[in-house]
């Protein structure tokens, strides 16, 4: 058993430009999700200056600033673009908050009225309403999982104290679908998420999951991360591996504690 | 004519306000800045310049930390060397603070007596005042990562920065060198610039983000740098020792700028130490509070930079007993993410003895330390025991914390990490007040 130690690589794209709101936490939290569970872990980082993206199990991209953003949009949807649809088809676990998020839709349209094209995996577009902070969404953010999504995270997951999800969003662009059909995270039951007017949170396309949730997403939600470890894992050995429960008291007292305050 | 209308205009002004900020006071709404300013930029827009021009000298202050340190060091040293200062704190670097402290300050005909004023500015409040306040000296202390919730992005604030200088090309700027984002902005001005930095060995332990420029030189570089048993620091500048209470190497970098700036407007050295020397711990930045025999060292932190530089600063103490203190409210910046930027990893070199969590967002915290740690076991109903030797104490509530820590008489001495409001409801408890004066 010793020679085939059960392993992840967890592929951080761009971290330097697309990390911002504490959304480094969500590299903390899969990493230590899966120290504990005896699954060995290997960060890679995926920036600017490398010419490839190295291949991984789980991919992350957090949020950025619109002038680093730009470059980013450039860089991956001229250069990794190939790269990221093939791993899209093969069911690799992605995680995108935010500009990430942004960036797999199909455009991004600025305030300035300038259209930046995404890698159009996601069925979405996004627009800034303007430069003003008061357009901006900005505070808590409490979703109510989608039921289909929740039936699924119950397979990894086994005891789920809240079928939400805690953040905190600081997003000025609205997406919206472009098609009829898609799926979420969820429903907004506190905070804009997607945009102010539909009231849904985030996106999900095979095994890509999409949020506007800083926080971080990953250590107040403990369902949702090992959700994603889970997929991972199923990925890459089927069904043969040992999957723990961990304690997660101390995540869903954090969890409940922002919670309860906002649906005070 | 115009002028006698601005003029009486003004008299009336300063009378109403004068009046408002007696019945605040005396209906004890703490310092009450917001309701006279707001009054008097609605009464008369022109308020702000009528007082900026009776003051021959003035030194504004930005930048995203260190901003009250570099003030109360600069006014010390001034103050030293025999001028008269006017000075504002933290709750009054905005446009109506500003006003109100001006007003709080003249005499019942609008006049003010003093030689210099030394005013630390928010920075996106910058550019709406420069022009009124035509400062000879501008100091830039640092462009970090901070309550970005508030102006939204760094971007943002560099062409604040930007906005304000292309607004006074008559300023002596006065910039840490050290910082790639400041010396990026700066690139190209045609003002009078003087640069300060560290000794580039001590570089390494602040992240400054963005690329280094090759070859460049500071003006006034410290070096020597020396944190007393008592925190205190000492540093060097060419051959000359300089030193103060306030704790800590990044405390250097405000001392450095005030040392700048008071050469830039030609104070002497022997007045530049003694002023150094004589200056109080700033509110919050490593003052320190005695009640019932225990002594708390208290240290603000409301940003990633600013809480790794803590955590730095306490690698110099041996098994040191912690409280944090974590809210969420507008002053304190209500997204509480960035304490996933911040370097916790830092307390496994720290190795202390104990903490003790509390505030609006204690559980974020606890979960914080947990995702630091290898294991957190929970010992009782708030107690628990990380890596089988520091113990943690969970009590949310400030006014049971301080309870809490004098009944258990659990140690003589706590360094309290918090954030604004965290502090003033701290200081509330443990004095029965939040704010002096």
């Amino acid at each position: 058993m010793n020679k085939d130690k059960i392993s992840l690589k967890l592929v951080h794209l761009y971290p330097k430009e697309m990390n911002i709101y504490g959304d480094r936490g969500n590299i903390i939290a899969l990493t230590k999700r899966c120290d504990w569970r005896g699954i060995e872990i290997e960060v890679i980082n995926a920036g600017l200056d490398k010419n490839e993206i190295p291949e991984g199990d789980i991919y992350f991209m957090g949020g950025g600033q619109d002038n680093d953003m730009y470059l980013v949009f450039d860089d991956l949807v001229k250069r990794k673009k190939k790269f990221i649809e093939t791993e899209v088809n093969k069911n690799k676990v992605f995680l995108l908050i935010c500009g990430g998020f942004q960036l797999f839709g199909k455009f991004f349209l600025d305030s300035s009225g300038r259209q930046i094209d995404g890698l159009g995996i996601l069925s979405i577009e996004t627009q800034a309403p303007g430069n003003q902070v008061k357009d901006r969404c900005l505070g808590n953010l409490l979703t109510q999982i989608d039921p289909d999504l929740l039936n699924q995270i119950g397979s990894a997951y086994e005891e789920v104290i809240s079928p939400t999800l805690v953040g905190f969003e600081n997003h000025s662009g609205q997406t919206f679908s472009t098609e009829e059909h898609f799926e979420t995270l969820g429903r907004v039951v506190y905070g804009r998420g997607n945009n102010p007017k539909d009231l849904l949170e985030g996106f999900r396309y095979k095994n890509v999951f999409a949020s506007y949730s800083h926080g971080p997403i990953l250590p107040k939600n403990p369902h949702l991360a090992d959700f994603l470890i889970y997929q991972a894992m199923q990925n890459k050995y089927g069904d043969k591996f040992e999957w723990l429960q961990l304690d997660d008291k101390i995540e869903w007292q954090a969890h409940l504690a922002i919670k309860d305050r906002l649906l005070k | 004519m115009l002028k006698l209308v601005v003029a009486i205009n003004n008299q009336a002004t300063i009378s109403v306000v004068k009046l408002v900020q007696k019945a605040v006071r005396l209906l004890g709404r703490g310092d009450g800045t917001a309701l006279p300013g707001l009054i008097s930029e609605k009464m008369s827009p022109k308020l702000l310049k009528f007082f900026a021009d009776q003051i021959p000298h003035k030194i504004l202050i930005t930048g995203t930390n260190g901003k009250t340190t570099t003030q109360i060091a600069l006014s010390s040293i001034l103050r030293a060397s025999g001028k008269r200062v006017l000075a504002n704190a933290s709750g009054s670097n905005m446009r109506r603070g500003l006003l109100s402290l001006f007003i709080s300050k003249c005499d019942r005909r609008g006049k003010l007596n003093y030689d210099y004023a030394v005013l630390e500015i928010e920075e996106a409040t910058l550019p709406k005042v420069v022009q009124e306040l035509n400062p000879e000296v501008m100091v830039f202390t640092n462009l970090y990562r901070d309550q970005l919730d508030a102006y939204a992005e760094i971007d943002r604030t560099k062409e604040m920065f930007v906005k304000a200088l292309k607004l006074s090309p008559q300023a002596k700027v006065v910039f840490n060198g050290d910082d790639p984002r400041l010396s990026d902005i700066l690139k190209g001005l045609e003002n009078e610039c003087l640069k300060f930095g560290l000794d580039p060995s001590y570089i390494l332990d602040f992240k400054y983000e963005g690329e280094h420029l090759k070859n460049q030189k500071n003006d006034l570089v410290a070096s020597k740098i020396k944190i007393n048993d008592d925190l205190g620091t000492r540093f060097q500048i060419e051959d000359e020792e300089y030193s103060f209470a306030s704790p800590g190497i990044f405390n250097v970098y405000n001392a450095l700028a005030a040392v700048a700036s008071a050469k830039s407007l030609k104070i002497l050295i022997p007045d530049i130490k003694k002023g150094l020397l004589l200056m109080k711990t700033p509110f919050g930045r490593g003052e320190v509070l005695k009640k019932n025999s225990i002594t708390y060292r208290l240290l603000l932190a409301k940003n990633p930079a600013g809480l790794n530089l803590v955590f730095q600063l306490l690698k110099h103490t041996n098994k040191p007993n912690l409280i944090i203190l974590l809210n969420d409210k507008i002053a304190d910046g209500r997204d509480v993410s960035w304490i996933w930027d911040a370097d916790f990893e830092l307390l496994k070199d720290i190795g202390p003895n104990m903490v003790i969590l509390g505030g609006s967002r204690a559980e974020e915290l606890l979960l914080r330390l947990k995702y630091t740690f290898e294991d957190v076991v929970k010992m009782g109903e708030r107690a628990y025991l990380i890596d089988k030797k520091i113990q943690v104490f969970f009590t949310p509530d400030i006014k049971e914390l301080v309870n809490f820590a004098e009944r258990e008489k659990l140690s003589k001495y706590f360094y309290v990490i918090h954030t604004y409001t965290a502090m003033l409801e701290f200081r509330k408890r443990l004095l029965g007040k939040a704010l002096n004066e």
